[in-house]
């Protein structure tokens, strides 16, 4: 095959493109027809294809087939952006599912609310594929403004209002201090592409290096808020509190996800960037106070919740925390343990929200810890279901989340973080007490007279909670399934 | 350089305008000077043709259209807010404190500015062509992702308006809301509808 050289390298963007032009197929459909049950389908399609498009390039870089940088750097095609595409990817079309089984209860048939799900999946691949800032800042524009309307879905539902507003005005600050951060660090090296900015740092005559680190300060900040490091994690338990549960489901994993694979290449560029020295030493030590206060303040939070969806969101600013501690430890080996442990977070998260979607009430509300009294008698699957994920959540052997923080300690070990991960390892145990709050609630407390019965779950939702269930058991099992396969492909992340 | 003070001079006033005016119609006419200093500090680069843009799309179009929700949402200030003590100090103090840090350290640590004939030799003299270069050629990707953007936006306002009016025309299910709540429910609908009523 002859490609001309502009469209070869175009080829790199065929994922991003399949999820636009299904947004717009679906908006189309939405206006055309009043058959919605189709929408959800539609959707699934355009996230299969480009997760089949994902796969085919991934594979083609791996034998050195296609370029790995398209339009002049402004878009990579490396071993970080496939692997977080995929697994972005899953996590969408996870969620596309878990959406379509609860559509009507939840009223999540209007025609927008797949393309904006689309467009958001859209957002973060360009978000992980960026090469230069300011695409990095349109990615995350894209998929940010998608989930602000997404989150502040429920009708006539205060909190869900609440939450989009919240979490669009936090959002909005936390990206006009992303783009002043992109402006310093622009002035300090002249140049947007995170390979210019590494040549320029390191000439010899560079001496802007204070403003380069004011630069990365703030860049940091706007993308901490995405990830939710504390202090920037404060919007995080009410939105995700807020927010329809396939959504949320939908942003614990895509949106984390995403702003993780931006996380990383960016810290990854101006730590480096910075070298070492006082100044150098700035960055990783603002990072790693940041790391230690999320995982603090996560897993304290979730302990002190008296409902599921609260306690997961906690949870959810607590994973962040050990993904962080791969960020930290950056290089090749960060960035695949932070694959592992997100690859296997979304499973497990969107298989949660399953669970929790099922014993929740007709709208949306209702998620304390009671009601799952006596689950582990009356709907013995869905109890064991929970349970084997929450323990797998909560790190226990043999699932994919005690491999997943293996690898994460092991890797800030290495890279000399020891204290750090001693602090991660005593946080984890505190997590496992509000773990096993839930199971021991649906196994040894007797359900009285108010407990609800949970709803018949719907054949798709069983299939997002079979699915999850698998993976969690299989990738805990085997873990050399991902982390061989990445471990084996030519890393580009970093020393472009 | 004296003109460059002047103007750095009015476009921070302006700036601080925004922020401390109480009235929100002073603030965005405070914004309006900064904006339009702005565009005069583009002149004096040379960049003509962004300081035409500049003064069109947003001293123009955007101010229009940020007086219009003003005047449309009648927003009034709603007497003291509470807060935790001393936040408010707290608040301008970091400010402070983070402005003094930012300028102190590009003073100090600022990149010489390049020669004057290459950037002359860049802007082609203001005029539009350097401009198309850099979107359609440097920034074509961006410049694409920024219609993605843009279809975003659209979709998800459409979708938050058309939601209201829809349940507002429908079966009302959850009674019970507040009488003003009714109110901004007639308004997004007739907004939704192009302003008939």
């Amino acid at each position: 095959m002859n490609l001309p050289p502009i469209m070869g390298d175009l080829v790199v963007l065929v994922p991003v493109v399949t999820l636009v032009v299904f947004a717009a197929l679906t908006l189309l459909f939405g206006v055309f027809t009043r058959e919605r049950a189709a929408l959800g389908g539609l959707a699934l399609t355009g996230v299969i294809a480009a997760l089949v498009f994902t796969v085919f390039l991934w594979l083609q870089a791996r034998a050195g087939g296609v370029a790995v940088t398209a339009l002049g750097g402004a878009f990579r095609g490396d071993a970080l952006s496939y692997a977080f595409s995929f697994i972005i990817l899953i996590g969408a079309g996870l969620a596309v599912v878990l959406a379509d089984g609860h559509r009507v209860r939840l009223q999540l048939d209007q025609p927008e609310f797949h393309p904006l799900l689309l467009l958001a999946a859209a957002g973060g691949l360009v978000l992980v594929s960026a090469g230069d800032l300011v695409t990095l800042l349109l990615g995350l524009e894209i998929m940010s403004l998608a989930v602000y309307v997404l989150a502040a879905w429920r009708e006539r539902s205060r909190v869900s209002e609440e939450a989009g507003m919240k979490y669009f005005l936090l959002g909005a600050f936390a990206s006009a201090v992303l783009v002043y951060g992109i402006a310093l660090t622009f002035g300090a090296t002249g140049r947007f592409d995170f390979a210019g900015i590494a040549a320029a740092a390191a000439a010899p005559d560079f001496a802007a290096r204070g403003l380069l680190l004011l630069g990365a300060l703030f860049v940091l900040v706007g993308l901490a808020f995405k990830v939710a490091f504390a202090p920037f994690h404060q919007w995080l338990p009410d939105v995700y509190t807020g927010a329809p549960t396939p959504v949320t489901a939908f942003m614990s994993v895509v949106v984390k996800t995403a702003a993780f694979g931006a996380l990383l290449r960016t810290t990854g560029t101006l730590v480096d960037a910075l070298g070492v020295g006082p100044i150098g030493e700035v960055l990783p030590a603002v990072l790693a106070v940041s790391i230690g206060l999320t995982m603090v303040v996560g897993n304290f939070g979730a302990l002190l919740q008296s409902g599921v969806k609260r306690m997961l969101a906690y949870s959810a600013v607590a994973h962040a925390g050990y993904v962080g501690l791969a960020v930290l430890a950056g290089g090749d080996a960060g960035v695949q343990a932070a694959s592992y442990y997100l690859f296997t977070y979304t499973f497990a998260s969107v298989a949660a929200f399953a669970v929790l979607l099922s014993l929740m009430d007709d709208d949306d509300r209702g998620d304390r810890l009671e009601r799952l009294a006596g689950l582990g008698r009356r709907r013995p699957w869905l109890a064991a279901a929970l349970a084997v994920i929450m323990l797998s959540l909560a790190g226990f052997p043999p699932f994919a989340g005690f491999i997943g923080k293996a690898v994460v300690f092991q890797a800030a070990i290495a890279a000399g973080h020891a204290a750090l991960a001693v602090l991660g390892i005593s946080t984890a145990v505190v997590a496992v007490v509000f773990y096993a709050r839930v199971v021991m609630t649906m196994y040894l407390r007797e359900p009285d007279a108010h407990t609800p019965v949970a709803r018949p779950i719907p054949r798709r939702t069983a299939v997002v909670m079979a699915i999850g269930l698998a993976a969690t058991v299989v990738f805990g099992l085997f873990p050399g399934l991902w982390l061989d396969w990445i471990a084996r492909a030519p890393w580009w992340s970093a020393g472009f | 350089m004296a003109t460059f003070v002047v103007l750095a001079v009015v476009m921070v006033v302006g700036a601080l305008g925004v922020v401390l005016l109480k009235q929100p119609v002073h603030a965005a006419l405070s914004l309006v000077g900064t904006l339009l200093t702005l565009a005069v500090t583009y002149v004096t680069l040379e960049a003509h043709f962004l300081a035409a843009v500049q003064v069109i799309v947003y001293a123009g179009a955007i101010m229009v259209l940020f007086l219009f929700v003003l005047m449309l949402l009648n927003v009034q200030d709603t007497g003291p807010r509470r807060s935790l003590p001393g936040l408010r100090w707290a608040a301008y103090a970091a400010a402070v404190v983070t402005a003094t840090a930012i300028a102190a350290v590009a003073f100090w640590d600022g990149r010489p500015a390049p020669d004057p004939a290459v950037v002359s030799l860049h802007l082609q003299g203001g005029s539009a062509g350097g401009i198309g270069d850099a979107l359609f050629g440097e920034l074509l990707l961006a410049f694409h992702l920024v219609g993605v953007l843009l279809l975003t936006g659209v979709v998800g306002a459409v979708a938050l308006v058309q939601r209201r009016a829809e349940s507002a025309h429908g079966a009302p299910k959850g009674t019970g809301l507040p009488a003003g709540r009714d109110a901004a429910d007639g308004k997004a609908r007739a907004l939704a509808s192009g302003g008939r009523r």
